[in-house]
């Protein structure tokens, strides 16, 4: 179950604040996918910190769970074997390789015009970095709007996030090593 | 001083009730038949509205006060973006619309944030062309202290909503409204927007004596109708290009198409523009016609 925790300011405040997050979260169906929220507020700046952690309980897909990799004459052959992610894998291939040296013979065939073992795993679809872009997107929703100085620290199942409407200043990342500390454990 | 209410009844015989209120000087506004039934929104003196009253009772039907009918209210939000619209910016307007006010939503360019936050010259004179305010402000009590200093000077009614149930030292606040993620229905949302329309009504009354004390040239109904029928701006349900205020009239026409002409009706054996100031809004290049009272005419009560 997702725990939203809020502090710094009156009860009520909080409280308000803590609802609102779980509600927007909840109804934008991201609130499964979330394991511990904290919102720490210091309105004499002003200054709101968001620590986020998502549930990683979804491992990424890589290419030879969806893909038959076989070795044919100095070139790797792809056989696609699910089509939903035909696209997903030649743009991927594409962003690493270049356009040139990968061919589409069929729908579902990719060659790569040089061997590379790496290949096989090579992440094509990863939720946790999906649900990161779309948490993010539902937080400017959630954060005072006037707060648009920001600053983003990321890790592997979550981030930090600091939003100030004042240029930013050095408390700020004491903050963030702390909040860090306590969201991993 | 005329007041605005809505006839409710059956289609039939609906037209002793226009003649009733014709006859004791009122003004029919608006008629929107729906089958057997009709909505008659009309204006009256208070004092002659029992009259009318023994007829409709007969006729089983009811009419019903709405307060802010001849009024036009600005809700301000400090920007249109999802954090204030649609709620609770929307459901603010939509309750007061309920209650016959002609409602703007204004979003401020900079009304966010805590240290940036302004209202500037401009956004004000737009707000102080309303017969009230009612500004929505956020969740955080040192924010909405800041920011009520700006409102403070506004000579309109006004009221200031924003979540914390209470704050000390601010006039005219209404709480537990600020952030809202859904639409205000509960019945403990309700009960809060009906204290923002309590409020307001309050405020409101007191302009409302003072214009009666200190009548206006021409009721802003009478120079409405007169200038529908005059100009040919007769409205629909979907547009009104006359709105109503308390003490005059917005003409929802460009300024310099049509403000000569208004100035050069003849209304009441005046001409208009000599009974009233008509100046260019600074919202939508309309017309704004402010009446001027007896006493600044020198005219006896």
């Amino acid at each position: 179950m997702m725990e939203v925790i809020v502090r710094g300011g009156t009860q009520e405040e909080n409280e308000s604040l803590r609802k609102l997050t779980e509600d927007t979260l909840k109804d934008s169906g991201l609130g499964k996918k979330q394991r511990k929220v904290i919102i720490a507020i210091d309105i004499g700046i002003p200054a709101f910190y968001m620590a986020v952690r998502f549930k990683s309980d979804v491992e990424p897909i890589i290419l030879d769970n969806i893909a038959t990799i076989r070795e044919q004459s100095n070139k790797m052959k792809i056989q696609i074997n699910q089509e939903r992610y035909y696209d997903q894998v030649i743009e991927k291939l594409w962003s690493i390789y270049g356009k040139d040296m990968v061919e589409q013979s069929e729908r579902n065939i990719v060659y790569l015009n040089k061997k590379d073992d790496d290949i096989k795993s090579i992440v094509i679809y990863d939720l946790t970095e999906e649900i990161r872009e779309r948490t993010i997107d539902i937080l400017w929703g959630i954060l005072p709007e006037g707060f648009k100085v920001r600053h983003f620290k990321h890790f592997d199942d979550g981030f930090i996030l600091v939003a100030t409407d004042v240029p930013q200043m050095k408390e700020f990342y004491n903050t963030i090593g702390a909040l860090e500390q306590e969201i991993r454990g | 001083m005329f007041k605005i209410y809505v006839f409710k009844g059956g289609i039939y015989r609906h037209d002793e009730v226009i003649e009733e209120i014709e006859d004791l000087g009122g003004i029919i506004l608006q008629k929107m038949p729906m089958q057997t039934e009709i909505d008659i929104v009309f204006a009256l003196e208070e004092p002659d509205i029992e009259h009318l009253e023994k007829l409709t009772k007969k006729l089983r039907g009811e009419v019903i006060d709405i307060p802010f009918g001849d009024m036009e209210i600005a809700i301000v939000a400090p920007s249109l973006s999802r954090h204030h619209l649609p709620h609770p910016v929307c459901d603010l307007s939509e309750f007061l619309r309920r209650y016959g006010s002609t409602t703007n939503i204004i979003g401020l360019a900079r009304g966010y944030g805590k240290t940036i936050f302004q209202i500037s010259d401009k956004e004000k004179r737009i707000i102080s062309e309303h017969d009230a305010a009612i500004f929505s402000y956020g969740m955080f009590e040192e924010c909405i202290l800041i920011k009520e200093k700006e409102v403070r000077d506004f000579t309109i009614p006004y009221v200031l909503c924003g979540g914390p149930s209470r704050i000390d030292g601010i006039r005219n606040y209404i709480g537990d409204i600020g952030r809202k993620p859904g639409r205000m229905k509960s019945s403990e949302d309700i009960k809060t927007l009906e204290r923002v329309k309590n409020l307001l009504l309050e405020m409101v009354e007191k302009k409302r004596e003072d214009i009666s004390n200190d009548p206006l040239m021409l009721p802003p109904v009478y120079v409405k109708r007169a200038l529908e029928d005059e100009l040919g701006l007769e409205g629909t349900l979907g547009d009104n290009p006359i709105v109503l205020h308390l003490d005059g009239v917005r003409v929802k026409k460009p300024f310099n198409d049509l403000s000569i002409k208004v100035a050069d009706s003849i209304i009441g054996g005046h001409r208009l523009g000599d009974i009233a100031r008509i100046t260019r809004s600074n919202m939508n290049d309309t017309i704004i016609v402010k009446m001027r009272t007896k006493s600044e005419m020198g005219v006896g009560a």
